[in-house]
């Protein structure tokens, strides 16, 4: 998302079967991550970004959120492939930086299932799709 | 993109001397999207009407009954076993180019649907076709929305991941 719009989107089935939500959402912040660093670059060489900004990414998943930040190993999360933890390196380094965002504002949602009718255009609104 | 207008005419002069060129003005049109501003209000527009109107028309829905979500939240497709004779003659990977490309530029609000049904590119059944045709009725009632950037809103980037 960018100024008020969407500027890259991706909806993907998922590669491979997870044990838990948390790992589903942290094997997605894997792409979002890869997407947001080439949209990163790509605006510094456009000149658009003046200087290096660790990008904000939101994320619904508190448990996900954790994963990124903190390289704890436990018995629950120790089976995680380990190209997943591409995502905290990232963060490490400082390229890429994880928000919670609560559910209802999680305009991805839309891409992820088939919604009620009022939620369908409440998140495409946020996605900068309108009748002007 | 070039803030500084004489340098940006100088460009322009130096690349007309080299290639054969002509200045069409402000963009208004490109690869089947429309695009327009308001420069008052610093808005920036994207919409694909004409071209989704086209498709509707290709795939004779012009006149179709609007509806309100893309996907039916209930509907559950199944994959299809048996082989239908009937499906040969539908259009199926026609419709999902189609409206792929849609997704691509400007309708993010089609991508789940159209990775659902997707999945049942290469032996659909006739369950598969209305939940197509679904889409594009879908599509009947929004044929206005456009995608809009605006300058006064933030400028980062931010990205949003969720898993189902």
């Amino acid at each position: 998302m960018m100024g008020g719009g969407a500027t890259s989107w991706n909806s993907k089935r998922q590669p491979t079967i997870v044990l838990s939500t948390t790992a589903a959402e942290y094997m997605a912040s894997t792409q979002a991550t890869k997407e947001t660093i080439w949209m990163t670059k790509f605006m510094k060489e456009l000149r658009y970004m003046k200087e290096k900004k660790a990008m904000v990414i939101r994320c619904d998943n508190q448990g996900a959120i954790s994963l990124t930040k903190n390289p704890t190993q436990h018995a629950r999360t120790k089976h995680i492939d380990v190209q997943h933890h591409f995502v905290r390196e990232r963060v490490e380094n400082g390229e890429a930086m994880f928000e919670y965002c609560l559910t209802e504002e999680m305009v991805a949602d839309v891409l992820t299932k088939a919604l009620s009718k009022e939620r369908h255009y409440k998140l495409i609104t946020m996605f900068g799709l309108e009748t002007s | 993109m070039c803030n500084n207008k004489d340098k940006l005419l100088q460009v322009k002069e130096e690349l007309s001397r080299k290639f054969e060129m002509k200045d069409h003005g402000d963009l208004h049109f490109f690869l089947n999207m429309e695009v327009e501003r308001d420069r008052a209000q610093r808005l920036l527009y994207i919409n694909q009407i004409g071209y989704l109107k086209e498709i509707l028309k290709c795939f004779r829905m012009e006149d179709c009954k609007p509806i309100g979500v893309p996907l039916d939240p209930k509907t559950k497709l199944k994959k299809n076993v048996n082989k239908d004779d009937e499906m040969v003659k539908v259009p199926y990977q026609q419709a999902m180019g189609s409206l792929m490309y849609a997704m691509l530029c400007t309708r993010s609000d089609l991508a789940y649907p159209i990775s659902v049904v997707s999945q049942h590119m290469a032996n659909p059944s006739l369950e598969h076709w209305i939940a197509v045709k679904h889409i594009f009725r879908y599509l009947q009632g929004t044929l206005q929305f456009k995608l809009c950037f605006g300058g006064l809103s933030p400028q980062d980037v931010v990205g949003y991941c969720d898993a189902d």
